[in-house]
């Protein structure tokens, strides 16, 4: 077992790595330096590069937070194997899902055409009816708020209110 | 169980029937209900989630007896929603995925590595209330009426629906955090308290198989939360995420309940593999064939579990491509579903075979999940999967899957660890009777249901009065459940009368070769007098059968053996 | 049975010290990886609308206040680097600075959802809100906010809903609660040194300007509220979260009063900055993905 192996001073077995205070220091300046940066770059830059390059700035803020901050860099490997195969199945998720609602989006457009269309080119209009009907439910709710209580639990007194338009 | 004539000496020391062990160490409910004894954990899990078992066959019960005329015979298609989604959703939720885990993981895993506790006891406390508070949110929502959405909750009708949606998703939302706790909990175990002398291979297949399980807890379960929690907000504050009147993605919601749920397949069936495996060795009396690629097989069925939700979606509008490839990914899982299955059966060649009840259940799920691997071919392909879908096809093919297989190593397991844990042995004929009755009655009600599917029997029907040439399959599976029930109230018979007639456990009824055996039975509060060696866990040669004990001894300390160290 | 030599911290199932910390360690690292799949889930519905609908989120972004945002990533920021001195105070047996380092780190959390606290009630007062809650943004034109009565009533609602207090409500109520209302109005533009032109969205003078601005940059699209449902689930979560941090932290600052870290034992500290460390670095996405969106 690995943990027989301590790769730290062996006087004090449970004390980890204690972080030096310039070396703290120096990650916050870079952090605040980098968050400075990604707002003063906001709006610069065109197109998709932008986020591109603010969601660069903001991976190299999470690496620092990780290796330096949460002693990523000094702890036992496989706690970082952890966070790492954390990351991996976050980009499986998000990868699959992606890909796919971004093929059958297609099929959605005319839906939504539609939709406009029966709206009279509103696009106010469009998802007009729920709003109109929670205004309704909202009001309801306070004038006849005993008559809703007795069909069902209050928590779905809003449903109802909302499923009724 | 092969007499060799001459005694058999033990090489263990340590008392077989302490008097005190971990059942009348300290006595009364608190004692029980605040333990942080991993096994009366376990044993609290198990009658739990027994009780849930019970009450989702009622359920079960209910609604086969209602299909059995074409008509209505009981329900209204109201209530008729209501059973068969609480049906499902205490199946799944209260009794398949803690099922194995939580009740015989967490009384045999710190036995098996030979630990006095898992590494968080606390943790694991609270993942007991946790369930206990879900089971008892669950039971609310009976009293409430019940919900009618079924257990996957598809948007947007779960989102409309007036029954009381968001409490039985709180209630799936605190069993995945039980269900979390429990598999850090093991993964850690598994890493930081293994003996010494235990390395990763030399580690029974049981704890690969929730090792890679609790991997599947831990990753996947957190998405099932935060996708009840949006469900939650979404009814609560109409934020329209999922919800296309207000211009949502309701198949966004498929996805994000699939990213968990069929990982979640792979909760129920991984830790029921496991189980399979440490039987299958025991009671062929033989060394496991294929150790690495059984344990190997665990972990890619746990990391493929991941990268084929979407066989869930082919026909609810997901695009083409992803269609072919989530079809093409599934088919890959059974690859290592195979290597186990062809693992198990070169165990049991030229074994000698033992027909215990543990092996009968042990048998029928191999035989079952042969015909669940197999039904799950037609429906991971495209083409027939149209037809397929949504039909009784589908729903035999997942009661093989999550009831055949699961349930039944499941049932194997308590009946396998039942002398461990309770001290008492059953009486083998009533139980072997029931183990026969549970399986035919299981083959008998779900095999007559993939002819209905394929006739096209919709899943989730109330009535099928149109077409009277269904109704026939209907009652020979109604008939089958019938025989299933009396076949589990028998072996519920056996296993409780145990308690007040059975004859005293040996140390090893079995024969199996992993730690557990080592200890007393009952096994004493810490597990162990001193911290075991551990061997082979497979080398079912270092126990012999002893006429004077009435169970197997311990005659050598196991080794690797040369032939098995691959 | 030999535990009875052991320190007192380590429980009796464990065989020492090392064997102990190692295993609190790796269970916090796996309890961090399940939060980073619950938020992952968010992440990935932000995804999927962002590219479906990058419109909503070049409109919905404008009501954000990017100072306040960067002055709550610096704020985070800056707790991260009090909980990881304290930490490594903890690690050196000096209570002091321990206990110093956990009470900034509260402060911070209270200042980050001080601030939070400002930028939802601007967006309870412009009726930006989630789903059927949003207001469709009429004012542009400089008109009174809902110029139609339609669209008045229901902002006041939505408003009285979250225990604000409108402006309807505050001519017909008594003065208790409109007080606090001012009060909060009118901190801001003095408080937050970072914000030159004042935080524009909620100051109650200036965002006419700022709709100006941005209904003419982009028009305002049909699931405009759909932004603003990801901006409340997301913000939400992480605000929990932030609470949950402060309880936490909380809870070690009595501990370490009492003495009950040093440098045999601070596992809870060192697990409850993993905590804390997260949260920040959650924001850390964040704030770009839904503050700086161009
Ligand atoms: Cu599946």
């Amino acid at each position: 077992m690995s943990n027989k192996s301590h790769h730290h001073e062996p006087g004090h077995p449970t004390v980890g790595h204690v972080s030096p205070l310039p070396q703290l220091f120096m990650v916050f300046g870079a952090l605040v330096a980098l968050t400075i940066l990604t707002v003063a770059l906001s709006g610069k830059l065109p197109g998709a590069s932008g986020m591109m390059i603010a969601m660069g700035i903001a991976t190299v803020k999470a690496l620092l937070v990780a290796l330096y901050f949460m002693h990523l860099r000094y702890d036992r490997p496989f706690n970082g194997y952890i966070f790492l195969a954390g990351i991996l199945f976050v980009a499986v998720f998000f990868g699959f899902a992606s890909l796919d609602t971004a093929t059958y989006r297609r099929d959605i457009l005319p839906y939504e055409a539609d939709k406009l269309g029966a709206a009279g080119g509103s696009e106010e209009a469009m998802y007009e009816e729920p709003r109109k009907a929670y205004q309704n439910a909202h009001q309801g709710k306070s004038l006849h708020t005993s008559e809703a209580g007795e069909e069902q639990p209050a928590a779905e007194s809003e449903d109802a209110g909302a499923a009724a338009h | 169980m092969s007499s060799t004539g001459q005694t058999v000496k033990s090489i263990l020391t340590s008392p077989v029937h302490p008097e005190v062990n971990y059942l009348n160490a300290t006595k009364g409910f608190a004692s029980w209900f605040f333990t942080l004894d991993h096994k009366r954990i376990g044993i609290m899990y198990m009658c739990s989630i027994l009780t849930a078992f019970f009450l989702g066959g009622v359920f079960a019960m209910l609604i086969r007896t209602e299909l059995f005329t074409p008509g209505q015979l009981m329900f209204t298609s109201d209530q008729y929603n209501r059973v068969f989604t609480l049906h499902g959703a205490i199946m799944v939720f209260l009794v398949l995925i803690p099922g194995i885990p939580a009740a015989l993981g967490n009384f045999v895993l710190p036995l098996m590595l030979g630990a006095k506790d898992v590494a968080f006891p606390r943790l694991n406390l609270l993942s007991y209330h946790l369930y206990v508070i879900g089971l008892v949110m669950a039971l609310l929502v009976l009293g409430l009426g019940g919900i009618d959405t079924g257990w996957t909750f598809y948007t947007p009708y779960s989102i409309q629906t007036q029954t009381p949606v968001v409490l039985i998703t709180s209630a799936a939302f605190i069993l995945g955090f039980s269900s979390i706790f429990t598999g850090l909990n093991f993964i850690v175990t598994i890493h930081k308290m293994r003996p010494p002398s235990m390395t990763w291979f030399k580690m029974p297949l049981l704890l690969w198989a929730l090792y890679s399980t609790a991997l599947i807890q831990i990753v996947a379960t957190p998405v099932l939360g935060i996708t009840l929690l949006l469900l939650i907000v979404e009814r609560v504050m109409h934020i329209g995420i999922f919800n296309p009147a207000l211009g949502g993605d309701p198949v966004l919601f498929q996805h994000f309940f699939w990213f968990y749920s069929h990982p979640a397949v792979y909760i129920m069936i991984l830790p029921a593999m496991g189980v399979i495996s440490e039987l299958v060795s025991t009671f062929s009396r033989k060394h496991i064939f294929g150790y690495r690629f059984i344990a190997y097989s665990s972990i890619a069925i746990a990391i493929f579990s991941f990268i084929v939700w979407g066989h869930h979606m082919f026909t609810s509008g997901q695009s083409n491509l992803m269609n072919m490839v989530f079809s093409a990914l599934t088919f890959s899982v059974s690859i290592p579903s195979a290597v186990k299955m062809f693992n198990w059966l070169t165990t049991m060649y030229k074994g000698s075979i033992n027909l215990a009840t543990p092996m009968i259940y042990t048998l029928s799920f191999m035989f079952i999940f042969a015909i669940a691997g197999l039904t799950g071919l037609p429906l991971a392909t495209l083409a027939t999967d149209i037809h397929l879908h949504d039909t009784y096809f589908v729903v035999a093919h997942f009661h093989y899957t999550m009831m055949g297989s699961t349930l039944f190593a499941f049932v194997a397991g308590i009946h396998y660890w039942w002398p461990k844990m309770t001290g008492r042995m059953y009486n083998q004929k009533v139980a072997r009777f029931a183990a026969w009755l549970v399986s035919i009655g299981f083959n008998v009600t779900f095999f007559s249901q993939f002819p209905l599917g394929s006739l096209g029997m919709p899943r989730r029907y109330h009535l099928y009065e149109a077409m009277p040439d269904w109704q026939i399959y209907h009652q020979i599976s109604t008939i089958g459940a019938y025989m299933q029930m009396i076949g589990f109230l028998l072996a519920a018979y056996a296993l409780i009368s145990s308690l007040s007639k059975g004859k005293l456990a040996p140390r090893n009824p079995w024969g199996g070769a992993t730690l557990e055996w080592e200890t007393s039975t009952p096994p004493i509060t810490f597990n162990f007098e001193d911290t075991p060696d551990a061997g082979d866990p497979y080398d079912v040669e270092s126990w012999q059968w002893s006429d004077e004990e009435g169970g197997y001894v311990k005659v050598r300390p196991s080794v690797v053996d040369e032939d098995h160290a691959e | 049975m030999s535990h009875h030599d052991h320190p007192s911290h380590v429980h009796h199932h464990f065989e020492n010290e090392v064997q102990q910390f190692d295993s609190d360690k790796m269970g916090m690292w796996l309890f961090l990886v399940t939060e980073i799949m619950i938020f992952a889930g968010l992440f990935c519905a932000y995804i999927i609308y962002r590219t479906h609908n990058p419109e909503i989120f070049h409109y919905g972004h404008q009501f954000l206040d990017k100072q306040l945002g960067a002055l709550n990533t610096l704020i985070l920021l800056t707790s991260s680097l009090t909980m990881a001195w304290g930490v490594r105070a903890a690690q050196l047996s000096q209570k002091k600075t321990l206990l110093t380092m956990l009470a900034l780190t509260m402060l911070c959390a209270f200042g980050f959802l001080i601030i939070k606290y400002f930028e939802y009630s601007a967006k309870i007062h412009h009726g930006t809100l989630y789903g059927d809650r949003y207001v469709w943004q009429t004012d542009e034109h400089g008109g009174e906010h809902g110029a139609s009565g339609d669209e008045a009533h229901s902002m006041a609602e939505a408003v009285a809903d979250a225990q604000a207090v409108s402006e309807d409500a505050m001519a017909a109520e008594a003065a208790g609660g409109t007080s606090t209302m001012n009060a909060s109005m009118a901190v801001p533009s003095s408080q937050f040194a970072l914000a030159p032109e004042g935080p524009s969205g909620f100051d109650l003078n200036a965002p006419e300007e700022q709709k100006e601005a941005a209904a003419h940059s982009f028009p305002q699209p049909a699931k405009a509220h759909l932004f603003f449902s990801i901006y409340f689930i997301m913000t939400g979560l992480h605000g929990i979260h932030v609470v949950i941090g402060i309880i936490c932290i909380f809870t070690i600052f009595v501990f370490s009063a009492r003495g009950a870290y040093n440098s045999t034992y601070y596992t809870p500290v060192d697990l409850v900055g993993l905590y804390w460390h997260l949260v920040d670095l959650i924001w850390i996405y964040l704030f770009p993905l839904l503050y700086l969106v161009d």
